[in-house]
């Protein structure tokens, strides 16, 4: 098929090949890297932690490896950030723009590439998570739900990149988002707003769900937002529809219950 | 070059005013890490490849660069340090100490990172270098923490001299990596970016 023809009729059989490429580069990415390093350090001061306390639990000491993730999450967003402005960096938009395969398989291949960063974090993860079974008591349903939430704000962070670089097509934005992220990181004692955050562990189980299907909500909606840049159609105006409701749903209920006004006290 | 600078100026305007009620630390390391993250890219030559070959060496055309973008980022963290308005003098050096430091250690990166890439912008590098040095730092003990954001044990003069250290250590590195890849040194005439044939391990003649 020559660049002028027409488009593949199968763009999912061009996706997979893309995104196995993107998700190799990603996975390579120097950020990325560096936050690798990052959880390795926590995971090395949890297992230090562990090994010289009897009554660790993951509970008390878990926290640096919670803590490691969301910093590899945010570099994740860098990595997919710059890996998505490439062709802007290097003058080859209009070039792109002839190629056989469209726009917006490209940036669903990137989105789908951060699956690739998720598996080195689920690696990561069921290493230490198998270590820390075989010497703490057990970690609660709440912990199994946080480990659940660290690794989807890996994907959504990486989708977020993408659709940064469609929306606001500069490398210094993603770093910068990461910075507030922090900034916004719930503190001691945490505001309600702060529930929205992508870092608030709920402490409740059903609401740390609940904050999962949040995080969730906005991956899909992030995701929806890289690829309207190139592409409008029903099925991704369903997934934005789905995408919002599901964000507005669990925020108002995370809302309401985070933070009991009778209490005081919130859950996270 | 000159959009991040304008967007970290609107956004440190924002981060002061959204934070004006705060202790002046908090808002005012964020617009330093913005204006730093900025500063990163004045180094970034669209043209780079083609004034490689020109008279003016990289470290003067580096300086006429930062001469640019430098005073504006100046101007506008001290016009948001006097908006904020830090709770003493001490507090005021400080922050001036972890701004130089900043920068110090942006530009550094952003030269090394230019000096290696073929196209000549390392500002891409600057903003996520400067988070991995500084949340790398804060795994460190705040005894020997290298680049605070906070206090540390010891009062001001740690954080006077961490910071101050950290710009020096930036800008030497930074003069280290602005030398030019076409100087002469070598009695061969050779340009100090290219190795000689017997460095190579050629056989000369």
């Amino acid at each position: 098929m020559s660049a002028t023809g027409t488009m593949p009729t199968n763009p999912r059989a061009s996706l997979r090949p893309l995104a196995r490429v993107e998700a190799h580069k990603l996975i390579r990415h120097p950020a990325f890297l560096a936050g690798v390093g990052f959880v390795l350090v926590g995971i090395a001061m949890f297992v230090r932690a562990i090994l010289s306390s009897s009554g660790s639990t993951w509970n008390d000491d878990g926290w640096t490896v919670g803590v490691a993730v969301a910093v590899l999450a945010i570099l994740t967003m860098v990595a997919a950030n710059l890996a998505a402005l490439r062709d802007r960096r290097e003058d080859a938009v209009e070039q792109h723009m002839a190629l056989p395969v469209a726009q917006s398989t490209r940036t669903g291949a990137l989105i789908a590439a951060t699956a690739g960063p998720a598996m080195v974090v689920v690696l990561l993860l069921a290493g230490v998570v198998g270590f820390a079974i075989s010497r703490v008591p057990s970690l609660t349903a709440a912990d199994q739900v946080h480990l659940v939430e660290r690794l989807s704000a890996v994907v959504m962070l990486g989708t977020l990149g993408v659709a940064l670089a469609g929306w606001l097509p500069s490398p210094f934005v993603a770093p910068v988002i990461g910075w507030g992220l922090l900034l916004v990181s719930p503190g001691d004692p945490p505001q309600t707003w702060q529930v929205l955050t992508p870092w608030a562990s709920l402490r409740q189980a059903e609401l740390a769900t609940w904050h999962l299907g949040y995080l969730v909500g906005l991956t899909v909606l992030f995701g929806v937002a890289a690829l309207v840049r190139s592409s409008r159609s029903r099925s991704l105006v369903i997934a934005g529809v789905i995408g919002a409701v599901a964000v507005i749903a669990c925020a108002a209920v995370l809302f309401a219950r985070a933070c009991p006004s009778r209490t005081g006290v919130c859950w996270f | 070059m000159w959009l991040p600078a304008i967007v970290a100026g609107v956004a440190g305007v924002l981060v002061v005013v959204a934070l004006h009620d705060r202790e002046a630390a908090t808002p005012l390391e964020a617009v330093a890490i913005l204006l730093a993250s900025a500063a990163g890219f004045a180094f970034d030559d669209p043209v780079a490849e083609i004034l490689a070959a020109s008279p003016t060496t990289l470290r003067q055309r580096r300086i006429t660069r930062l001469a640019l973008l430098g005073p504006p980022i100046v101007l506008t963290w001290l016009a948001l340090v006097a908006t904020q308005g830090p709770a003493s003098w001490a507090e005021t050096w400080a922050l001036a100490a972890m701004f130089a430091g900043l920068v110090g250690l942006s530009l550094s990166i952003a030269g090394v990172a230019s000096r290696r890439s073929t196209t000549g912008r390392g500002g891409i590098v600057a903003g996520p270098g400067l988070f991995v040095l500084v949340i790398a730092s804060t795994l460190i003990p705040p005894r020997w923490r290298p680049l605070p954001l906070g206090d540390v044990p010891g009062g001001w003069t740690p954080i006077y001299l961490r910071w101050s250290a950290a710009a020096a250590i930036g800008l030497l590195v930074l003069l280290w990596s602005s030398r030019d890849p076409a100087r002469i040194t070598s009695r061969l005439g050779i340009p100090a970016g290219r190795s000689t044939p017997r460095e190579r391990g050629e056989r000369i003649g």
